[in-house]
Formats: C-alpha cells, structure tokens, sequence
C-alpha cells in the first residue's frame, strides 16, 4: 500500500462523505424520503469529516485541539449514525443506551485529554465507538427481522461488524504495542492502509443505510399496492392472491378457515352521519378486528363495507377455532363502539364462517358458502356468527 | 509539487468507487428491481470504466498484449453503455446500437494504429470517442428529461453531469495537441493529470449519484400515484378528489366558480349480485372508459365509493355541466358491457351542481349534486337532473 498518498487517500475520503452528506440532505428536502434520518445521517457525514483530519492542515493548532477533534468526532459520528439508523428502521427502542454509552465515552475522553495522556483519550472514543457499532449490528438485525434474505441482511449488517471489528483492533493495539503516545501526540498521519481501511468502513456504511432506506421506500410501495388506502386491510386484489395461496397449501395439508364480515347497518351511518363517520367506522372496525388477530391471519377489505379473514388452522378440520376467532372479533367490535364528533356510535358486525373445499383453486366455494352463512346472520337478526356445515360431515352423514 | 504517489492514489480511489458503484447498480437491478436494463448498463459502465483505468494503471506490470488495446477498447465501452443507460432510464429503451457501431468503429481504428513509442493517437481516440459519445448521451437525456419532468422540477441540472464528462474528455484530447510536453500516461505526476484525475473523481460520484436520483424519483412518481389513484378504476380517490375540491372551493372567493357532476351507476348491486364481483369491476372500468372523453385537463375525476363517481369542472356553469353530463349519460348508454359472450345494458343517473358564492364549504355543492342525483335515480334513472 506504499504506492499510496496518505493525505489524497483522506482528501478522497472527505469528498466522498460531503458527497454523500449532500445526497441525504437532497433526499430529505426534496422527496422527502425519511427527512430526519437523512439529516442525522448528512449531519454524521460532516462530522466524519472533521473527525478524520486531512493530515497537514491541522500542522499549526494547538495539541489539544488536534487531539480532541478527532476523538469527540469519531464519537458524535457514530452516535449520529446509530440515531439514524433507528430512524430508518423504525426503531421505538429510546436513545437512553445511546445516551449512556455517548456520556461514558466523552467523560473518558475528556479525562483523558486533560490527563495528558496520548492513549486515554484513543481508548475511550475507541471502546465506546465499538460498543455503539456492536448496538448497530444488533439494530439492524431487528429490524429486518427475517423480511429480506438472509444474504441482504449479512451485506448488510457487515459494514457494522466491520467497524466493531475495527474498533477492538485499535483497542487491543492501543493496549498491547508499545510507543502509540508518541504517535499522537506527534500527530502523524495514519498509514496509507489503515487510511484506506476506514475509507472503505466508512463508505460501505453509507451504502447500507442507502440500501436500508431504498428497501423502506419500496416497501411503503408494496404496501400501497396490496393495501387498502382508507383502513390499512388488504385490498381486495391482495386477498384474492392470498386466497389462492391457501387454497394451493390445503393440498399440503394445511387448512384454513374464511369469515365474511358485513357491518351492520352501515349505510345507516352514512346516512345519518356523513360519508365521513362512515370512514371512521371503517377504520375503527379494521383497528379493532386486526388487534384480535394473528400474524398469519389475513384480513381483506373486499368492498364497501364487506371484509373478510382468511385464518390458517392448526388441523385442516379445525372449524372450532375459526369459530371461537370469529365470535372473539365480534363481540371486540360491541364492546368498543365508536366515538365520532362528540358521538358514540354502537357498532355491530355479522359474521359467516366455512371451511374450504379441496379443488377450487380460486376459493370461490369457499367464498359462496361463507358469503352465504353471513346472509343467514343478517337474516337471523344480525350481530351473530353462523357456521357453514363442512361438507365431509355432509357427506357422512 | 505533485508526486507519483498522489495521482496513483486518485487512479486507485476512482477505480475503487467504480467498482462499489457497479455493485450498487447489480444490486438495484437484481434485488430491488428498479429500472433493471438501465440500471444493469450502468453496472456494466461503472464496471468496465473501472476495469478499463486498472489495465491503464498497471501498464508495464501486466503484458503489453492486455494493457494496452483491451484497455483502451474497454474505456470506450464505458463510455458507451454510460450513453446509453442514461436514456434508459428516462424512456426504459436502453439505445445500445448507435453506441455499438462507435465502440466498433473505435476499436477498430485503434487496432490499426501502432502501440510502440508514441501513444497520444491512441489516447486522442479514446478521449474524443468518449467526449462524443457522452454529449451524445447528454443531449438525449437533456430532451428525454424535458419529456418527461412534472411540472415545477427543473431536469437541465440532471443532464448536466453528462456535458461536464463530454467537456472534460474533450479538454484532455484538445490538451494533447496544444501542450507539447503533455502525456497520455495518467500516472505521469502532472499538474494537467493531477486536475483532471480529480475532476474525474468528482464527475464519477455525481454521474452515479445524480442517475440514482433519477431512479429514486421514478420510484417516488409511482408513490405520488399509488398515493392518489383508485387502484380500479384509476380515477382520484376519495382523498385526492376531496383535496381538488377544496382546492377549486378556495377558488371560488376569488371569483373563479366550478360545477360538480355526481355519477352513479344504475342496477350496480343487481350486476355485482348476478354476474358476481369481477364482472361488476368490468363494468365500473368500462364506465370510466366511456366517461373519459368528456373529462378535459382541468377537470378532476374521483370515485367517491362503491360505483359513486364526480367529475369537478372548474370554470365552468350549471349549463355547461349539464351539457357534459348528457354527453355523459349518452356515451355509458349506448355502450354495453362484453361479459361472458352477452351485452349487458349499462346506464347511470346524473346530479349537477354549480357552486354559489354563498356555499360555506364544498360539501354542501356536493350535497346538492347528490341530491339531484338522487332525483334522477327516482325519476327512473338514466337521466341528468340539476
């Protein structure tokens, strides 16, 4: 790495995060793409900047000052990174770990600069950077949380580890070889492949976030197109492709349950109320109902005020589960009625519940006979669950 | 004084971030799938840019046979793909044959050219080449971006990173000519090289930086779409139509009035019921199909829920709206739906409303447009009612 010009290799550095802290800050104002995470993250780069120094343009400052900046930098850098990177993951953990390893960290710093000591002040920024990227790599980890393949989350937690990794080096080479004082207190300019090392860190940090935030805004997209806009259920599109999802896994074995949801009287309420408390209506069902279920259930808005749940049995027969779903959803729903304007609206919801049947790829039986069941609560008086008959218990009877 | 040291450094780094920046651009083709061809060609740009300056800069290390013509075919091909991925991704059609026939032509005039001695030929070819090549490519994506630019968003800045790679290409080739003790070489420690390895640094990291802009903001327009279309029917939603209304209701004050037209197909909830949900979907896009003639630039139409639509006419009266709505109303009635090998009879009742100066808010012209709509439905439906 001789062939190398230390202070170029740190010049490219600096460019390459000014660059980089442009193009957050223009994500942010102009498309405002997650504007707080991308001003931490422009606010992180700036910092990195001064942090890393530029080799003999620091030549005439005081000691202390070359000594101190590089040090609180690298700390108020990665601090910056890490809030970022909550921001971006959605993280509703509280910065109070932030803030502990941050105070630590600058309390060792400042101790240490005012101690005198070359070393101090490089281990404190040192140890408290690495636990602050170990926090990092177990961010991210979380919050992919097994939504992207497994080779996306190591690229992209490794630039993490790298500087975890990074940092216990410097902390044991800080500790076990002889002489680093002098190194610092000389103010010597790294060498060309350490100074290249922390470029690339640095550099494949900034394209993990950049990945992580392109993820997040093409999931926002799926999430549009699957989602129905007024109350967050699956559209109608996206339960009809989970329908026939499940209807190819009864085949394997794993059953499922469909509940055809009406509201009841909810023209009512638009008519009484405006189409507005009709809209809140909506939501307050589907913010009801989506509590009362599982991770795996399905709930779809298949138009107007007709929903559906699509609920994965535990054994193919199951119906006595989907059943006890079923009246759970619906008595939530009585028991919490809507507040609108000042109102308190009661709501109720009739409920039809069936088993689908082997061979019908769309679950368009299913769909009938569940369809069916729910006009027999209206008619029975509304406000009830009615279950469909399984047809093998037809067929043996 | 610039050392030797320096300029391999600056080769080192821009050969670094064209490497990085061909597996970004993989990985937004492969994983993410945004704009795949375009994003895919400036993989291969970044990369062969890339490959091009490590042959350069390890003249003399490796055989001559792979140093030297390889590298400098592999520059020109850089230059290339970059022209012909950055139209790609405004129009999605990646233009790679004019390119091909000038890498071609490239090629071969560097194939007769001799390596020994002298290579300024050589490195005026390459540089020219790429100069037009890359104003070339700026050009189109100046005019492809005017195209396609919404509104208030100026495109000039985007197609700029293109003039300014022309520009300095040309400046090397012309430098060549003009400064008798100038080189080829880029790791010769020159002032000129020192500049123009700098430049070039800069230029790489905004080309990337500025196409991945554009690639984002298509992302973004999909959004904005998805954000304020009904996904059916592809009219405003509820939300969007509501926003419009305000918007022409702010208007009004301001002396510029608007008239509403309320839609409602009839007999929908007998279709949905016999024919099932598929065929009542068939029949709200075939509706919207029919209406959309009548709907100019400046109008904005919603669907307002199930097979409730509006149309807002800005500056426009209750004549005028009901001169629409019966254009309306003819062209869903003369047109059936195809379902299953049958025709099936459409029709739909309209209400119109005008704005009047004394309407608190827009609901109560859309409250009026309902309930003349509701008049129509009860005077046998297919009808206008103001």
């Amino acid at each position: 790495m001789e062939f190398l010009d230390v202070p170029t290799v740190l010049k490219v550095s600096a460019l390459f995060n000014l660059m980089a802290a442009l193009a957050w800050l223009m994500l942010a104002q102009t498309f405002r793409i997650a504007p707080r995470a991308g001003r931490l993250m422009a606010a992180g780069h700036l910092v990195r900047i001064a942090s890393q120094g530029c080799g003999d343009c620091m030549a005439g400052w005081p000691a202390l000052l070359r000594q101190a900046i590089p040090e609180f930098g690298l700390l108020a850098c990665t601090v910056l990174l890490l809030l970022a990177l909550r921001r971006m993951l959605r993280s509703r953990q509280r910065s109070r770990d932030i803030a502990w390893v941050a105070g630590l960290g600058a309390l060792g710093i400042t101790a240490g600069l005012a101690s005198g000591s070359g070393l101090a002040p490089q281990l404190a920024s040192t140890v408290s950077v690495t636990v602050l990227s170990l926090l990092a790599v177990r961010e991210v980890v979380r919050g992919i949380g097994g939504r992207l393949s497994r080779l996306i989350t190591a690229c992209t937690t490794l630039p993490f580890a790298a500087l975890a990794a990074l940092g216990l080096a410097h902390a044991a080479e800080l500790l076990l070889v002889p002489g680093w004082d002098d190194h610092v207190l000389n103010g010597e300019l790294p060498s060309p492949a350490r100074a290249v090392l922390w470029f690339f860190v640095t550099a494949s940090i900034t394209l993990s976030l950049i990945s992580l935030m392109i993820w997040r805004v093409i999931t926002r997209i799926q999430h549009l197109t699957y989602r129905d806009p007024l109350t967050g259920a699956l559209n109608r599109r996206a339960f009809e492709l989970a329908l026939t999802d499940a209807q190819a896994q009864l085949q394997r074995g794993h059953g499922f349950a469909l509940a055809m949801i009406d509201i009841d009287h909810f023209k009512r309420i638009n008519d009484l109320h405006g189409h507005q408390a009709g809209d809140a209506a909506l939501q307050h069902c589907v913010r009801i109902w989506q509590a009362g279920l599982r991770e795996v259930d399905r709930l779809g808005r298949l138009g107007g005020e007709e929903f559906c749940v699509l609920l994965p049995l535990a054994t193919p027969a199951g119906l006595e589960t989907a059943v006890v779903v079923a009246e759970r959803l619906r008595a939530s729903l009585v028991a919490e009625p809507l507040r609108w304007n000042g109102l308190e609206l009661p709501l109720s919801a009739s409920f039809g519940v069936a088993l689908p049947v082997p061979g019908d790829a769309a679950g368009e039986i299913a769909l009938a006979r569940a369809d069916a069941e729910l006009y027999r609560a209206k008619a029975e008086g509304r406000n009830r669950v009615c279950v469909a008959t399984p047809l093998a218990a037809l067929a043996t009877a | 004084m610039i050392t030797a040291a320096q300029t391999q450094t600056l080769l080192a780094a821009i050969i670094t971030i064209a490497g990085v920046a061909t597996l970004v651009w993989v990985a937004l083709a492969l994983v993410a799938r945004v704009a795949p061809r375009a994003s895919l060609a400036m993989a291969f740009a970044n990369a062969t840019a890339s490959a091009a300056l490590t042959l350069h800069a390890l003249r003399g290390v490796l055989p001559d046979a792979l140093a030297y013509w390889p590298g400098d075919v592999l520059a020109v091909v850089s230059f290339a793909l970059l022209g012909a991925a950055v139209p790609g991704i405004t129009t999605r059609q990646v233009a790679w044959k004019p390119a091909a026939a000038v890498v071609a032509a490239a090629a071969l005039v560097l194939l007769a050219l001799p390596y020994d001695g002298d290579l300024r030929w050589q490195a005026r070819v390459v540089n020219a080449t790429g100069a037009g090549l890359t104003l070339a490519a700026g050009i189109a994506a100046w005019r492809g971006l005017g195209r396609t630019a919404s509104g208030h968003r100026t495109p000039a800045p985007l197609a700029l990173p293109l003039f300014l790679i022309a520009l300095m290409m040309a400046t090397r080739c012309v430098e060549s000519f003009i400064r008798p003790g100038s080189t080829p070489d880029l790791r010769e420690p020159t002032e000129f090289n020192h500049v123009f390895l700098w430049t070039a640094l800069v230029l790489t990291l905004l080309q990337n930086a500025t196409l991945a802009f554009l690639v984002m903001m298509r992302l973004i327009l999909r959004i904005e779409r998805l954000l304020e279309r009904d996904p059916l029917t592809d009219t405003l939603n509820r939300r969007a139509f509501d926003q419009a209304l305000d918007h022409a209701h702010a208007w009004l004050q301001r002396g510029r009035g608007y008239a509403l037209v309320m839609i409602d197909m009839d007999h929908f909830k007998q279709l949905n019921d016999s024919l099932g949900h598929a065929a009542g979907d068939a029949a709200l896009r075939q509706m919207v199909r029919e209406l959309q003639p009548c709907v100019r630039e400046v109008d904005r139409f919603g669907r307002l829920g199930g097979e409730e639509f509006c149309v807002l006419l800005p500056d426009t009266d209750i004549a005028g709206a009901a001169l629409v709505a019966e254009r309306m109303r003819m062209l869903v009635d003369q047109a059936p739906l195809r379902w299953l090998e049958q025709d099936w009879h459409l029709s739909a009742s309209f209400g119109i409303a005008e704005a009047e100066r004394g309407d608190a808010s827009a609901d109560a012209v859309l409250a009026r447009a309902d309930a003349a709509m509701y008049r129509a439905k009860h005077q046998g439906r297919n009808v206008v009612q103001a």
